[in-house]
Order: C-alpha cells, then structure tokens, then sequence
C-alpha cells in the first residue's frame, strides 16, 4: 500500500529524529537527525551534520535499512516508528539521506503497540491516526 | 570495562522520577533496524540498564537472535543527557532459571526487583491520552553497557566510557 503521511506526522517528524541503521553484524548505530530538509508523502530527507552522518556512514554503506522514531517531547506524543531504504548524498555542508518509507509502526503503548500502518489505505491512515491523536506539534 | 557515572545514573530512572524517556535500539542478525521509545528504564551495578518488557515485539525477537543493542535518552534532549549506551541485551523473561547470570547479575535478582515494574513505578506522570492499562510484564531487558557515546550537538558519535 502506497504511504500517505498525514499533515501531524509531517509535522513532528520534522522536530527531529532519532535514526538506527544497523551494521553488516547487526549493531545498531544511533544518530540524531536534528534538521529535516523536506518530508513528503513517503519520503524523508534529513539534513546531516559531519558527526551526524559519521557514525552511519559505513553501515549505510552496507546495508541501507534505516529506522527512525522522535526526538524530545516526540518520543512521548508521537508513538510511531518509521523504516525504509536511505541513500546519502553530500549537498553543500550537509549530507542529504533520504529515506523513502516502506513500513510505519504505532508504539503506543497498549492493544496498538507493533500494530503495522502501512498496510492500511491512506484514508484509513489518515482516520485512524484523527481517532488517536489530537495535538500538533508546538513550532520551534 | 564500563563505569556510569551518577549523572548518568540519574538520567537512568522513569521519568516521573526525574529519569528519561529512552529508546531502545535493536537489529535483526541480518541488518533491519528497530527503534522504539519506553518508559520504564532503571540501572543496575555499574554498567546495566534494564528496560520493562511489556509491550516489545520486534524487539523482543531481535534480542532472541542478536544481543547487539543501544538505549539512547529520547527525551529530554540537549539537556547533558545526550547518551548512547551500548553493548548486548537479553530479555530475562519469567521462567528463566533463577540462576541464569547475564555478565554479573543473575535472572533472580532482576526479577526480584524489577519483575512487577508496574506497581513499582505506576505510570503517574503519563498524559491521559497515552497511559494505558495494566500491563502484562514478561521479563526484564538487561543491556551489558560496553561502550557510551555521546549524541550531544556538534559531537554526535564521539566516545564518552
């Protein structure tokens, strides 16, 4: 099913996230995420800093699979976990990873906790996250 | 061998308490990453942090083949908590043999103080749109802390312990 993110969605995931890619063995290696260069309906480009990018670099190089959840006050009002295939590429200072999504995944905690959203039409996306949430993320 | 220190201590407790909230990280044995936020974290000793499984799935079945994995404070950020706390996991799930030892500390001794995390800790500080209800504890992660970076602006990925 193609992913529609919804207007929240776009919203926090552009507060900053918290990305794992894991390596050839299977080690996770942890970066944040703090500038988002755009979002769209399924894919994301964030804007990494040298350091940022440094600790993914290798592992991206062998094994494109990146997970993603929120930084900050997110991490409680923004229960979802996003994974897809990234490529990097160098743009001015920054290096832009985009990450084109695949799989969404509510962590609510409770009955919704793993439930996979992807597999639902974009209006029911839409619907069942309107049904959950309310808030939108305060602007920086 | 690792050291936390007390600040790092502190930041390893609920978040009701002055804690954290953390993310767990973790991998399949072939590479597909997974990454989700909890609310119950402790440490214990000098280099563990224990995690409540009460809701884990994937991750649940990650740490069954691949201990590899990383807690990180989600939140509150940019706040001296900017940790990656890294090294490998097993879930100590009830029904384990009370002697089980897990790099120094046994599966009688996690339960014993973490097994009903719930009633331990209840969840006073959660928003009402987020809490839920009673959960059903099955274990207690227990991460063996190897390594600790930093996730801090401007030096993410530098080694701290």
């Amino acid at each position: 099913m193609a992913i529609v993110l919804t207007n929240r969605m776009r919203e926090w995931i552009k507060t900053g996230c918290l990305l794992n890619v894991a390596d050839k063995n299977g080690v996770p290696c942890i970066t944040t995420a703090r500038k988002i260069d755009s979002v769209s309906d399924d894919e994301v480009v964030f804007a990494l800093t040298k350091d940022e990018y440094s600790v993914i670099k290798k592992p991206l190089s062998d094994n494109s699979w990146v997970a993603f959840g929120i930084l900050g006050i997110g991490s409680i009002r923004f229960c979802y976990q996003f994974k897809g295939k990234g490529i990097a590429k160098q743009k001015g200072d920054n290096v832009h990873l985009t990450v084109k999504l695949s799989e969404v995944y509510c962590t609510k905690p409770g009955c919704y906790a793993g439930l996979r959203l992807d597999l639902k039409t974009p209006k029911e996306f839409d619907e069942w996250e309107r049904n959950l949430w309310k808030d939108m993320p305060k602007k920086k | 061998m690792v050291k936390l220190t007390p600040e790092m201590k502190e930041a390893l407790i609920v978040p009701g308490k002055g804690g954290s909230v953390i993310y767990l990280a973790t991998s399949t044995i072939d590479g597909k990453p997974n990454i989700a936020a909890m609310r119950y974290i402790a440490s214990m000793k000098d280099d563990k942090a224990l995690v409540a499984d009460m809701f884990l799935l994937k991750t649940k079945r990650n740490l069954k083949e691949n201990p590899e994995c990383s807690i990180i404070i989600g939140h509150p950020i940019d706040s001296g908590r900017d940790w990656v706390f890294k090294g490998k996991a097993i879930d100590i799930e009830y029904g384990f043999p009370p002697d089980f030892d897990w790099y120094g500390i046994t599966a009688k001794e996690v339960l014993a103080e973490w097994g009903d995390w719930h009633n331990k800790e209840p969840p006073d500080e959660v928003p009402p749109d987020v809490v839920y209800s009673h959960p059903a504890q099955r274990g207690v992660v227990v991460l063996h802390i190897e390594e600790v970076y930093s996730i801090e602006k401007g030096k993410v990925g530098e080694k701290i312990l």
